[in-house]
This record gives structure tokens, C-alpha cells and sequence, in this order.
């Protein structure tokens, strides 16, 4: 369907007519079922659109049989001329203008009254959002407006994708011509896992790009030496109640001595409780006692470790590529490297600097590959 | 919604797929153009081809 069509199609002109008439005669009645239908007709014609115009340049980028060019050489000409490309980025901001025409119809269908046009200079206020109206847009501004519509996550992705397709993927030998042509070396049956297998490697690759440089893994030894510290400093705080309620004889750095000794609080606990039913004064005040002073180290403690985000790691993305390049480039006939590849084993690259299939990874590594990792039960130590 | 919220809404409405069609009409052309110069670089290399042959 046309753009016109569609603003036909969603009643937009009587809606024009309706909103000119009500400015003129003051007659028309609107009423709230009849704005909803239109936004809904919005929609269909906008997702409608979407289809037409993606299938349009789909079937345009296919090699017309009748020049009788080889598939391959069609497709080489389609990446390496930066067809590919050009047609990439200008999809996605059609997709990006797509997105955000049904993000505001969708605002406008179900949003709070606060949220109205401003005439006034041809201005429309959303969220805080100036945007120039198109009548007062050139066609290059045009242009801007909408890959201003591209979200943050959007952007990024996109970004990395196109770090991927130019950095990455020929680096380590993932792109489509190198899959066509390992394709082409293994036999009739292998073919479809292959193909599966490549596809596989490069969105592991992704994640694994994403999750190291941009989201950053836990350095789980920093952690926990974090915790241990907090642990010891609300400790402190709280050891002169517990000589206080328990009547000890000990000095604070006596039971700092024991507290690092017996290695942690939890031990710390039991010899508490072992001095005084020793001493015979046990009983259910001294429990009482015992079980708030205990919380209140717990929350102590946990306010005192930082936050996680702190502990956060993030490598520099070439450098992860480098070592992936070193490592896929050592093994001979390097697309082998699709088969049996994942998470765990691009993980084995950057601990270990070597390519390990999934049978050559330790039981407690199939472990984690097959079902991720697992939170400690028990890490109070 | 009151009917002068109505109005309004349907006035933004307009001015959205207003919008929208401007935005997309220049965007439209721009694929279809370079998806007709990526047709033209394939009947190009062709050409090249039918030249050595000859």
C-alpha cells in the first residue's frame, strides 16, 4: 500500500475534513472509539507499508535470473560493491521511522492527556522531545530527524553489527563467502550443519563481543574479597554488643583474632555459644540476643558491599577479536572451528589462549556450556 | 477524553502520518535506488563477461 493510500485507507482525509468542518461550522463530533479506529488503521497501514517496501527491495537485491550471473558472483558484488551495506543502513532507518511513527500512535492511542501538540512555531513537545515539524523541514533535515528516532539499544546494535561485518567476521574467517566455500568442501550430509554451525559461531561471537566489552562480566575474585572485607567491618561494629550481652572477657581484638582465625563469622557464632553454655548461662534471652545481633551484621554487611556494577570488567573489543584472530588462525583449516564451538570455548581462548572443541573441555566446563553457571548455594565463608 | 482532547489527537494523528510520509517517501526512494544501481553493477558485470566471450 502507498503512503497515500494508507492515509486514505486510516480515514485521515475525513479526519481532515471532520477537524476542518469542526473549525468552521463547530458541528463535527469526535468521539473517543472513532480516534482509536483510526490509530489501529494507522498501524495496519504502516505495517503494511513495512511489508511492501521490504519485500520491494528484497526481491530487487536477487540476482534476476535471466542475466544468467552466477549466484556467487552476484552475491560478491552485492557485499564487496557495498550494495549490502547501503541497502543495511537504509533499511534500518526505515525500520527506525517505522518503529517510532507506531511508537507515537501507540502513545497517542492509549497516552496521558499531558501530552499534547504545541502549535504554537510548528513544534510538537513528546517526552521532553523537541522535534521540527515536517512542513518546516528541509529534506536533509528530514533525514537527521529520523535517525534521531533511533534508540540508544537500536544504535548500538547496529554499530556493532557493522563492527562485525567489517572487523570481525573476515578477521576470523565467519563471513558468507567463507561459509559458501567450506560449505562447498563438506559432504552432501554435513551441508545444512554446517550452515547451522556458521551461523551459530557468529551469534556466539556476538554475545560474546557484546557481553565482555560492552556489558562486562563479574570479577567474581574482586567480589568476594569485597564481601569478606564488609563482612570483617560490620563485625567490628558490632563486637562491643556482643561483649556487652555475653559478658565476655575478651578484649575486641581478642575476638578480631578469633573472628580471623576460625575464618568468619559463622564459627565465630558456634564458639559464642559453646563459651556460654560452658559458663551455664545459655538460655532463651541469651538465643534472643544472639539471633538480632546476627541480623543486624547480616544487614550491616550486605549494606556495605558495593555495588555490583563496580566489580563489572569490561576488555577492550579489539583485543578480544585479537585473541579470538590468534587462536582461530592457528587451527588448520580454520573453518573446521564452527563445529562444536561455543560460549565456553571462545571463554577457554581468553583464559587459556587455545581453541578447545566441546569434547576437549573439562566435565565441569561441558557442564557449563550445557546448562550455564550456577550460583554458589553456600559462599558465606 | 473529553471531545476537545479528541480533536486534538486526531489533529496530532494527521501531523504524525504527515510525518511519516514525508520521512518515508525520500527513504523509499533511496533503497529503490540503490537496489536499481546494485541491478545495473550485476547487467554491468554481464556485459563484461559477454565482451570477453566475444
Amino acid at each position: 500500500m502507498s503512503v497515500d493510500g494508507m492515509e486514505k485507507s486510516v480515514g485521515i482525509s475525513e479526519a481532515e475534513g471532520e477537524a476542518n468542518e469542526e473549525a468552521t461550522a463547530g458541528e463535527v463530533e469526535y468521539n473517543e472509539k472513532g480516534l482509536r479506529e483510526l490509530v489501529d488503521q494507522a498501524v495496519i497501514g504502516i505495517e503494511s507499508d513495512e511489508k511492501q517496501i521490504f519485500a520491494k527491495a528484497d526481491r530487487g537485491v536477487e540476482p534476476p535470473i535471466s542475466l544468467g550471473l552466477e549466484a556467487e558472483r552476484a552475491n560478491n558484488i552485492f557485499e564487496k560493491g557495498g550494495f549490502a551495506r547501503q541497502v543495511q543502513t537504509i533499511k534500518g532507518k526505515i525500520s527506525a521511522l517505522f518503529s517510532a511513527t507506531k511508537g507515537k500512535l501507540a502513545k497517542l492511542a492509549g497516552g496521558p492527556q499531558g501530552e499534547k501538540q504545541e502549535a504554537a512555531d510548528g513544534v510538537i513537545v513528546s517526552e521532553g522531545i523537541a522535534e521540527e515539524s515536517p512542513s518546516v523541514a528541509s529534506g536533509e533535515e528530514k533525514t537527521e530527524s529520523v535517525e534521531a528516532e533511533e534508540t540508544p539499544d537500536q544504535r548500538e546494535k547496529r554499530e556493532r553489527q557493522e563492527y562485525l561485518e567489517k572487523e570481525v567476521f573476515p578477521k576470523l574467517g565467519l563471513t558468507k563467502e567463507d561459509e559458501e566455500r567450506a560449505i562447498a568442501e563438506v559432504p552432501a550430509d554435513k551441508k545444512e550443519v554446517a550452515e547451522h554451525s556458521f551461523a551459530n559461531v557468529r551469534a556466539t561471537v556476538e554475545a560474546f563481543i557484546k557481553c565482555y566489552s560492552e556489558l562486562g562480566v563479574v570479577d567474581g575474585r574482586a567480589l568476594k574479597e569485597d564481601k569478606v572485607r564488609a563482612k570483617k567491618e560490620a563485625f567490628r561494629e558490632i563486637i562491643p554488643r556482643y561483649r556487652a550481652a555475653f559478658n565476655f572477657e575478651l578484649s575486641n581484638s581478642d575476638l578480631e583474632n578469633m573472628y580471623d582465625a576460625e575464618g568468619g563469622f559463622d564459627k565465630f557464632e558456634t564458639l559464642v555459644y559453646e563459651q556460654c553454655r560452658a559458663a551455664g548461662t545459655w538460655d532463651d534471652s541469651h538465643y534472643n540476643t544472639h539471633t538480632a545481633l546476627h541480623n543486624e551484621w547480616a544487614d550491616d554487611f550486605n549494606n556495605r558491599i558495593q555495588d555490583l556494577s563496580v566489580f563489572r570488567r569490561r576488555l577492550p573489543r579489539e583485543e578480544l577479536v585479537e585473541a579470538l584472530h590468534k587462536v582461530f588462525n592457528s587451527v588448520e583449516n580454520n573453518h573446521a572451528i564452527t563445529i562444536n564451538i561455543g560460549w565456553e570455548s571462545l571463554m577457554a581462548i581468553l583464559r587459556e589462549g587455545e581453541f578447545k572443541t566441546i569434547t576437549q573441555l573439562t566435565p565441569e566446563q561441558i557442564e557449563i556450556e550445557k546448562h550455564g553457571y550456577k550460583l554458589s548455594e553456600n559462599e558465606d565463608s | 477524553m473529553d471531545k476537545e482532547e479528541i480533536r486534538t489527537k486526531t489533529e496530532e494523528l494527521r501531523t504524525i502520518l504527515a510525518e511519516y510520509r514525508s520521512n518515508l517517501e525520500p527513504l523509499e526512494k533511496e533503497l529503490l535506488e540503490a537496489v536499481q544501481r546494485y541491478q545495473d553493477a550485476l547487467k554491468e558485470e554481464k556485459l563484461k563477461e559477454i565482451r570477453k566471450s566475444i
